[in-house]
Parts: C-alpha cells; sequence; structure tokens
C-alpha cells in the first residue's frame, strides 16, 4: 500500500449512521463533514450519547456509515469491504481505548508485538525495546495485563498503538478510566510519540483540559457537528 | 511466493498465539474435554473390539470353527482343498447313531467322529475315570482309542481301559469324556456321546453310502480369510447343505454372547456421542471467550481470512496433539482393563484390530471440527467496533446450524465405525425428541409461569425466573445435560435388562440333572428314593413318542415337501426326522407364555377332538398356523388334534419343555414315559448311584459341565457389562462438568454483581442450588422421554426384548440428575459465593 502523502488525511462527507431498534430508527449521527490534516491532533467533544465514539468508530473503519463516505490517507472506507479496511487499518492505524483492550494471556511485551505480527513485520526488536523504554515499561515486559496497574496497562496500549508507526491515531477515552494523575501522565506521553512521529491524534475526550491541547476540537451535538 | 510468505506467516502467528494461549490455561479446557474424550472413546473402542474378538471366539468355540458347513450328505472333499489354499484350519466330522457292544450288553450311542485337529476352539472336558478329576485337553481321541460318556460306562458295565465293539471294529476306552466344546445347546440328545477318530470310520465301517448321519467341515482361520472362503462357500450351497458362522447364533449362549456384542456397540456409540457433547460444550465457550481477542485483532488491522486461518490451525493442532495423545492413552487405559479382566475372571482378550488406534483419533478431531467450524465462522465475524462497544456480540448462531453441523459429523462417525444404520436411527428419532420437547417445556414454561406467577414463590420462583431470563443459553445448556443423561439412562435401562434377562436362566437352584424313561409303574417309587434322601421330589412330566405325519391331510415328507433333499433338509432340523416329545397337561409351564390362540385349560376331556399348543418356531417353521388339524403317529395308531394355541417356550430354562402340549385325555391309553429335572449337589450325589441301581430303564442326563460353561460365559459377560457401564457413565460425568462449566463466566459475573448490590452469601448459595436442582431435575424428565424411545426401539429391534416402560427410573433419573447438577453446580460456581464480588469483577 502507497504512503500516505496527501494534505488532508482524513475526510469525512455527509457522514449519518442510523440504528434500527424494534420500535423506531434512531439517528446517531447526521450530516458530519470534515477534513483533519497529517499530524493535526483533534478532540472530539460532546456529551454522553452525542455520537462521539460512533464518529470515531466511522472514521477509522470500524463500522459503516448509513449514508456519506469517509477517506482515510485518500483511500476511500466505502470502497472496501470489511477485509480491506482491515489492511488499511493494520497498514495507517492505531488505536487507544478507554479500557485498554490488552489481551489477557499475552505479556505486556507480546501485545506490542501482535500488530507487527498480524501485519507480517519482524525483526524490529531494537525498535519495539526502545518504545517500551519509551513508555517506561522497560522491566515490565514480561507482565500480564492482570498483573499491572490501569495506567500501566494504557502504556502497553500506547506502546501497541506506536509500534507499527501509524499514520493515524485514535484514542477513545483514554484516560477515562484512570485517575487524575495517572491520566497526565499518559496524556503527556500521548502527545509527545505524537509530534515526534508525526502522527495525525484523533481522540474522543470528556476531559476539557485534554480537548484544550488539541490543536481544534470537534463538538458534537444530538449526533451534528456544533459550528 | 508472496501468498506462501504471508500462508506461513499465518502459521507462525497461529502457533505463536497457541502457545501463549496453552500458556494462559485458556485452551486447556477444550484441550483437556478433547483428551478425556478421545481417550475414553479409543479405549472403549479396543476394548470391545477385543470383546468382540474373545466373544466371537466363545461363539466359535460352540459352533466348533469360525465357518461350519453341514450337510446330510458326505461333504466335497474338494472344499478341503480350498480351504488348506486360504491357509485355514479345517476339521471334518460325522456324527451318527450306531450300536456300541460289550459282551452281551448293548447300547445306542451317539457316535462323533473328529480329525486330527480337532477341536479348533476351546477344549475337550475329560476324566480318567467315573467321577474323576476334569481336565481339559486340546486334542481328539488317537485311533483305536474311544472317549466315551459316563453313560456308557455305566449302561455297558464297563471301565476306562476296557474293550467295546463299533461296528466291525473294537476298539479300547481311553477316556471319560464329559463335554466338547462344540456340543452345542442339545441337552435332549438322548444317546451317550462317543468321540472317535475320523480314521476309524473306515475300519468300523459303520457309515456306508446312504447311512444317516451328520456330516461337517470346520473351518478357523483369520477374519478376512474367514470372509472371503465363506463367500466362496454360499453359491454351492445347494439343498441339505447349511453353512454357519460364529456369531450368528441366535439361541441360548449363542444369544447371551450376541446380545452383549450388541451392548457393547451401544456402549461404544454412546461413548463417542458423549465425548461429542463434551466437546461440543467447550468449543462453544472457548470460542465465546474469543470473541474480544478476535475484535481486538480485527482492530489491529487482522483480515477476516486471517483469524479464519488462525483458529482453525490451532484447533487443528490442538487435535493433532490430543489425538495423539488420548490414542495412546486410551490404548493404555484399556490394557489395564483387559489384565485386570484376566486375573478377575478369567477371560483372556485376543488382539485389537487395526481400527481401534483411529477411532478415537478420527472422532476426535471430526467431532471438534464438527462442532468448532460454526462458531469460528462466525468468530471472524465479530465487529472490530466491539472494542468500543462491548456489547456487540457475533449475531447468534443457529442453534440448529450447530447442530447439524455436529449431527452429521456424528453420523458419519458412527457409521464409520459400527455400520448399524439402525442405531443411528434410533438415536437421531430419540434426539430430535429430546429437542422438540425441549423448546416446547421452555414454550410452556415461560407462557405458565407468566400466567400463575411461578416467579413470586419465594427463593423458587427466583431460580425459575434466572431460568427463565437466560433461557437461550440454557436450551443449550439442557439439551446437552440431557442428551448426556439420556444416554446414561439408555446404558443403564439395558443393563438392568439384559442382567435380568440372563440371570433368571440360571437359578440358584436350576436342575443339573434330567431323568427319562420314568415307567409310569416307576413314578411312586422313584419319588420315593428322592424323600428317603431328604430332597424333595421333583415333578414328574408324562411324555409320549410320536411323529408328526399329516397337516391338514397333507403328509409331510411327501407333499409339504416334495423335493425329497428339501425333506431331508427340514428334517435334519431335527423336529422331523426323529419322534418328537408330546406331553399332555391342563396348566401351562410357568416359563411358556401363549403367543396366539387360547391355552387350553379346563377343556372337556370327553370332547373328541384331542386339542394341542404347538412351539411357535417350530409352528413357523413348518407353517402350523391355529386351529390346523395335526395328524400324529404314535406307536402306529394314528391321533389326530387341532392347533388351539402357539407357545413361546425357554428352551434354556434346563426343565422338560415340548414342542406340543396336548389338553390332558388325550394321550390316554398310549405308550407314556416320565420325564423330570431335578438339581443334586455334589454331597447328594450317592442318591444319583441309588437311582441307577434301582431303576435300571432310567435314562439321567447330567448336564453339569454344560451349566458350568452357560454360568462362566454369564459371569464373564456380566462383569463386562458392569464395566462398560461404569466406564460410560464416568464419562458422562466429565461431560456433566463440562456443561456445568459451559457459562461459568457468565454465572460468576451473575452472583459478584448481585453480591455488590446486597444478596447474602446464604441466598445465593440457595439460589444456586434451587436453580441447579431445577435444571438436573428438567433435564432428567426429558432424558427419561428420550431414553423410552431409544429404549423401546433398541428392545425391539436390535435386542429382541420386549420393551416396556421403566417406571422407577423415571422418579430415580430426575431426582438423581438434580441432586448431582445441583451438588457439582454448586462446587464448580462455589467462587461466586466465597470470592470478593471486587476481585470477580475485575477479572474477565
Amino acid at each position: 500500500m502507497e504512503k500516505c502523502e496527501s494534505e488532508a488525511i482524513v475526510i469525512a462527507n455527509n457522514l449519518g449512521k442510523e440504528v434500527a431498534s424494534q420500535f423506531e430508527t434512531l439517528t446517531i449521527l447526521a450530516g458530519v463533514s470534515l477534513q483533519i490534516k497529517r499530524a493535526e491532533s483533534v478532540a472530539i467533544v460532546g456529551v454522553s450519547g452525542s455520537g462521539k465514539s460512533t464518529l470515531l468508530g466511522l472514521l477509522a473503519g470500524l463500522d459503516e456509515p448509513t449514508c456519506g463516505e469517509v477517506s482515510l490517507c485518500g483511500q476511500s472506507l466505502s470502497k472496501l469491504d470489511e477485509d480491506g479496511r482491515a489492511l488499511v487499518r493494520a497498514e495507517h492505524v492505531g488505536f487507544v481505548f478507554q479500557s485498554f483492550q490488552l489481551l489477557p494471556n499475552l505479556t505486556a511485551l507480546e501485545n506490542v508485538l501482535l500488530p507487527l505480527e498480524i501485519a507480517n513485520k519482524e525483526g524490529q526488536k531494537a525498535h519495539v525495546e526502545d518504545l517500551m523504554k519509551r513508555v517506561g515499561l522497560s522491566d515490565r515486559q514480561h507482565h500480564y495485563p492482570s498483573q499491572l496497574s490501569g495506567g500501566e496497562q494504557q502504556r502497553v496500549a500506547i506502546a501497541r498503538a506506536f509500534v507499527t508507526e501509524p499514520t493515524i491515531l485514535f484514542a477513545d477515552e483514554p484516560t477515562g478510566n484512570l485517575d487524575s494523575a495517572t491520566g497526565a501522565t499518559i496524556i503527556d506521553l500521548l502527545f509527545e510519540l505524537n509530534q515526534s512521529n508525526n502522527t495525525t491524534l484523533i481522540m474522543v475526550t470528556h476531559d476539557a483540559n485534554l480537548a484544550q491541547r488539541c490543536d481544534r476540537q470537534i463538538r458534537l451535538q444530538a449526533g451534528q457537528i456544533q459550528s | 511466493m508472496k501468498n506462501q510468505q504471508g500462508a506461513m506467516a499465518t502459521f507462525m502467528l497461529s502457533m505463536r498465539l497457541f502457545k501463549r494461549e496453552w500458556r494462559s490455561g485458556e485452551l486447556r479446557i477444550l484441550a483437556l474435554a478433547l483428551l478425556i474424550a478421545i481417550t475414553a472413546t479409543t479405549s472403549i473402542s479396543f476394548f470391545t473390539d477385543r470383546l468382540g474378538a474373545a466373544l466371537l471366539n466363545r461363539s466359535a468355540e460352540m459352533l466348533g470353527g469360525d465357518l461350519v458347513v453341514r450337510g446330510t450328505r458326505p461333504l466335497n472333499a474338494e472344499w478341503l482343498d480350498a480351504a488348506q489354499k486360504a491357509a485355514l484350519n479345517a476339521v471334518q466330522t460325522a456324527e451318527f447313531s450306531t450300536v456300541a457292544i460289550h459282551q452281551e450288553r448293548l447300547l445306542l450311542a451317539s457316535v462323533k467322529a473328529v480329525t486330527d485337529r480337532y477341536p479348533l476352539y476351546g477344549a475337550v472336558q475329560l476324566a480318567d475315570q467315573r467321577y474323576g478329576e476334569a481336565y481339559l485337553l486340546r486334542r481328539g481321541p488317537s485311533p483305536g482309542s474311544l472317549w466315551v460318556d459316563p453313560r456308557v460306562l455305566d449302561r455297558l458295565q464297563v471301565d476306562v481301559g476296557d474293550q467295546i465293539n463299533i461296528g466291525a471294529a473294537t476298539f479300547q476306552i481311553s477316556r471319560v469324556l464329559l463335554l466338547e466344546p462344540d456340543r452345542g445347546g442339545n441337552y435332549f440328545n438322548l444317546a451317550p456321546r462317543i468321540l472317535m477318530n475320523h480314521q476309524d470310520l473306515a475300519v468300523a465301517q459303520v457309515l456306508q453310502a446312504g447311512s444317516r448321519a451328520n456330516y461337517k467341515y470346520l473351518f478357523a482361520g483369520d477374519r478376512p480369510a474367514i470372509e472371503q472362503f465363506k463367500a466362496y462357500l454360499l453359491p454351492k450351497m445347494a439343498v441339505g447343505y447349511r453353512l454357519l458362522s460364529a456369531g450368528e447364533g441366535r439361541e441360548g449362549a449363542g444369544l447371551v454372547l450376541s446380545r452383549t456384542q450388541q451392548y457393547l456397540a451401544l456402549t461404544a456409540l454412546l461413548a463417542i456421542i458423549l465425548a461429542a457433547i463434551a466437546i461440543a460444550v467447550a468449543t462453544r465457550r472457548y470460542s465465546q471467550r474469543q470473541y474480544d481477542v478476535s475484535a481486538v485483532m480485527r482492530c489491529l488491522g487482522a483480515t477476516q481470512k486471517t483469524i479464519f486461518r488462525i483458529y482453525s490451525i490451532q484447533l487443528l493442532g490442538l487435535a493433532l496433539v490430543c489425538g495423539v495423545l488420548g490414542t495412546l492413552l486410551g490404548w493404555f487405559v484399556q490394557m489395564l482393563l483387559a489384565n485386570a479382566l484376566q486375573e478377575t475372571i478369567r477371560l483372556v482378550l485376543p488382539d485389537s484390530s487395526r481400527a481401534p488406534w483411529l477411532v478415537g483419533f478420527v472422532a476426535g478431531v471430526l467431532v471438534l471440527l464438527g462442532t468448532a467450524l460454526p462458531p469460528l465462522w462466525r468468530l471472524k465475524r465479530v465487529s472490530p467496533l466491539r472494542v468500543i462497544r462491548r456489547d456487540l456480540a457475533p449475531l447468534p448462531i443457529k442453534g440448529w446450524l450447530v447442530f447439524s453441523a455436529a449431527w452429521l459429523a456424528l453420523c458419519l462417525l458412527v457409521l464409520l465405525f459400527t455400520r448399524e444404520l439402525f442405531l443411528v436411527l434410533a438415536l437421531l428419532v430419540g434426539l430430535t425428541l429430546i429437542l422438540v420437547l425441549l423448546a416446547a417445556v421452555i414454550w410452556f414454561m415461560l407462557r405458565i409461569s407468566k400466567g400463575i406467577g411461578i416467579t413470586q414463590l419465594g427463593l423458587v420462583g427466583q431460580g425459575f425466573k434466572r431460568i427463565l431470563r437466560r433461557s437461550k443459553s440454557y436450551t443449550l445448556q439442557m439439551t446437552a445435560l440431557a442428551m448426556t443423561l439420556m444416554l446414561m439412562a439408555v446404558l443403564g435401562m439395558l443393563r438392568a435388562e439384559l442382567l435380568d434377562n440372563w440371570s433368571a436362566q440360571i437359578p440358584d437352584d436350576v436342575p443339573n440333572h434330567f431323568a427319562f424313561n420314568i415307567m409310569p409303574t416307576d413314578t411312586e417309587q422313584f419319588s420315593q428314593a428322592f424323600s428317603e434322601q431328604g430332597v424333595s421330589a421333583p415333578p414328574l412330566y408324562p411324555m409320549v413318542r410320536g411323529r408328526l405325519t399329516k397337516i391338514n391331510g397333507v403328509d409331510i415328507n411327501a407333499e409339504l415337501f416334495p423335493d425329497k433333499d428339501e425333506a431331508a433338509e427340514r428334517r435334519s432340523d431335527g423336529s422331523l426326522n426323529r419322534e418328537l416329545n408330546l406331553s399332555w397337561t391342563d396348566s401351562l409351564p410357568a416359563d411358556n407364555e401363549i403367543v396366539s390362540g387360547q391355552w387350553h385349560s379346563g377343556a372337556s376331556v370327553e370332547k373328541a377332538a384331542a386339542m394341542v399348543s404347538v412351539e411357535k418356531e417350530l409352528a413357523e417353521r413348518l407353517g402350523i398356523g391355529l386351529q390346523d388339524e395335526l395328524e400324529f403317529d404314535i406307536a402306529g395308531q394314528p391321533l389326530t388334534a387341532t392347533v388351539t394355541s402357539l407357545r413361546s417356550v425357554v428352551w434354556e430354562s434346563f426343565t422338560p419343555n415340548f414342542y406340543m402340549l396336548f389338553s390332558s385325555g388325550a394321550l390316554n391309553n398310549l405308550p407314556t414315559t416320565y420325564v423330570t429335572s431335578f438339581r443334586l449337589d455334589a454331597e447328594q450325589r450317592q442318591l444319583l448311584m441309588k437311582l441307577v441301581q434301582a431303576f435300571p430303564s432310567i435314562t439321567i442326563l447330567e448336564i453339569d459341565a454344560l451349566i458350568a460353561q452357560l454360568q462362566t460365559i454369564l459371569e464373564q459377560v456380566t462383569t463386562l457389562v458392569e464395566i462398560m457401564l461404569l466406564f460410560v457413565l464416568l464419562a458422562g460425568l466429565c461431560v456433566l462438568l463440562a456443561i456445568i462449566q459451559s457459562d461459568l463466566d457468565e454465572r460468576l459475573r451473575e452472583g459478584a454483581l448481585m453480591r455488590a448490590l446486597g444478596a447474602s452469601r446464604r441466598y445465593l448459595q440457595w439460589l444456586n442450588y434451587i436453580e441447579f436442582s431445577l435444571l438436573g431435575l428438567l433435564a432428567g424428565v426429558l432424558a427419561m422421554a428420550g431414553a423410552e424411545l431409544v429404549t423401546a426401539l433398541l428392545y425391539q429391534r436390535v435386542f429382541d426384548l420386549s420393551p416396556h416402560w421403566h417406571w422407577p427410573f423415571w422418579l430415580g433419573l430426575p431426582v438423581f440428575a438434580g441432586l448431582l447438577v445441583a451438588v457439582v453446580g454448586n462446587i464448580a460456581v462455589q467462587r461466586t459465593v466465597n470470592q470478593s464480588p471486587m476481585q470477580l469483577l475485575n477479572r474477565r
């Protein structure tokens, strides 16, 4: 897959998502259009239920929109099937989640290695060890997630997200499960890596301070962007 | 090339993940289920294979060979050459009646002449003198010498070492013959047996052209060679010849053996199904726990294909490892068992065929794939969005899809290894019925529990509510549970049935002597002789010898079977060539049963036409029906009787039984003798001597050796049936555990939540007890319904038993299942009660 050179790295056009329940059709997102540039950091904010996570899922190609389209690094996601989108994710995208989403049966190091293994990129031992050092987990590489604190687990998740050197990093409430002190160090780490790797950061958050640190904020209300 | 690299990378990745999963213990539950299943299946099939071979040997022993040709004319000598070419062992025998002479005394004896390799199976029971110690010998008499029944010694008043004449030659009696292995169930062979060497036939000149004799070729050899030879002989069987194979006997001990074999086949089959249930349940739990993992991997860019490949490779690897290990373990377990058997019931098992090496392995892999593929197929469709929204499970798999996939795998297996289409069908019907019943019951429960407010009933209501709330997960669990219980019940019921049947065959006081030819004038003294010795006198049955000549006025030999050979063949059945034993009585003997028509009790003695009740199998053979007129020739006097009923007779009961039972009075004024059977223990033997001396005309037949032979067989098969049942019960218990474990996570989480919300430990414990016992109780009732159906089919079509309800099981099984599931279930979920809610909620 070609390296992503275009200026607007994420483009959403008139994005909408509806969910049919037993009695009615719920509109979760409607008419969302946006563009995010390379290396930009963007916070998606809004109250609970405003559609933040849904938008993130659509932008990352984890879900399909009801209408509209998303393009990542110049590739239209709606033209790809689920496997095509998976390959785009493997190539360009990293994730950090509120609930960490580490595989419980893999050690910290193995969790970090997993994306490389899936993409069949091996022999980057030095790179991985460096990354572990940078997130401050050199001496906890062989621990299992259940043996790590929440902050440590999120560090592992961050290392896993950066290990493939993604173009875009999606973060869903990365501090939502952490106390404020730990949260702060995690955020510092996230921004530091973001800058040093020239990664685009797209983050869903409730935290006003955190949102402030981003280049731009996109506020959602009832499924629409508030201008 | 790139593709190859990709495939290799996927392989390496799945191996790595496999290693990690294994280390974490997640795969171990599945591996354990698989291992137990394969071990159990393998050992059971090894065991059944070897037992089957042992039983076949037993049956061959009683038949005289694996394959026997019998004829009333001398047999074609070419067949012996052909057998030699096919590397089979062959023995030639000829049986005929002739007169043995010693000085002035004559005795009609039944002589059996055998060639050198006799007996092919088993051994001849002999003694060195009358009442001497019995021992076994694996050969026949050498030329010039005879082995004779003890009665020959008594009647000719000779001893071992003396000489007697048969035909034109003189022979020396060298041993006392107690029993030859292939004598069969012919207890009523009145003429005492003499065993001689086949070479002596020519010297004695007893068999001339046209002499009445029974000629046999006995063959023994490898199974395939025998099958081949059978195919060669079959088209050559003209009228007058019969081909008999070991394992086909349906009477006496033959029936016992063939039923045991069917029971073993059934056990092996049920073990496979139990294994399938265990594997299916474990796979389901495993794939459910992999939802999160595959969602994350999808998020990290793994394609659906990659996910599917990863899991397929993992499962195949698992199947391979567990397959090899389980097969070896299974072999080891059956070795231990076989050795134990050899020591306890002296049953030496022959080596197994090659098939069992594959059964467990193939069964494990097939069932694993059959049950794992549908959930795996779904696994690859887990939405990656699940990482954000945990509630997104993949679309639930349609129950019927898993069921049909697993069922298909099973049917294939069963057909592959048992080739018993009927067993498969019976089980299919039982399973489907259970499923339908289950759905109906759950629907009904939902309906009435809402209507009558059963959920308001305190703790029981709460338990019900829990079941209703998770009815979907329960449907699967309950089906698996009901199936397991059903299979265990089927085997349990069959075991009880067979054992009852067998133990009734040889009660403790089974008669071990028959006495014939008791003259009407001797009856009183005969009975008195017993009383004098303090033994209660046995009942005496009147007996008249007669020949059946006409059925509805048609001459049997000439008209019914115009082909002379066929007439000869019919005669060789034994009922027409000899005189029949006829008797009369007004009361139906205890072990006889009227199958059609009416018993002639209370019929008027004066009635002109006599009435007769005919044994049903003879009636079938001769085409006799109700109201037919039978004409007999009794000592030259004709007698006509109307058939008023057909009876079933238990020939193995060791009491006198008759093909024809007349209404009393019908046989008046005809030459009558009396017959009886009685039991004499070793210390009462002097009575026997007394009887022999006091009534020289009475023939006394000792059948201790025959009874002992049957007893040994029964003892052995009973032990086997018990062992197999135990085996399956243990396997069933393992499956039960697997089933309860299958939704442990959900239970733990729910329990923790309830405790966090303030439920006391006691309350939770009670709730668990009630929920589990309801589950077991319900599954038990459903299992019984299925088991009744399956056993009814099996009894009727496979085991030749009459189907009936099993009421004690209806009460016992649900209660037992309720208790068992409650206890086992509570142990399994003990953590919900004992661990802190925090710990439980934190654990994934």
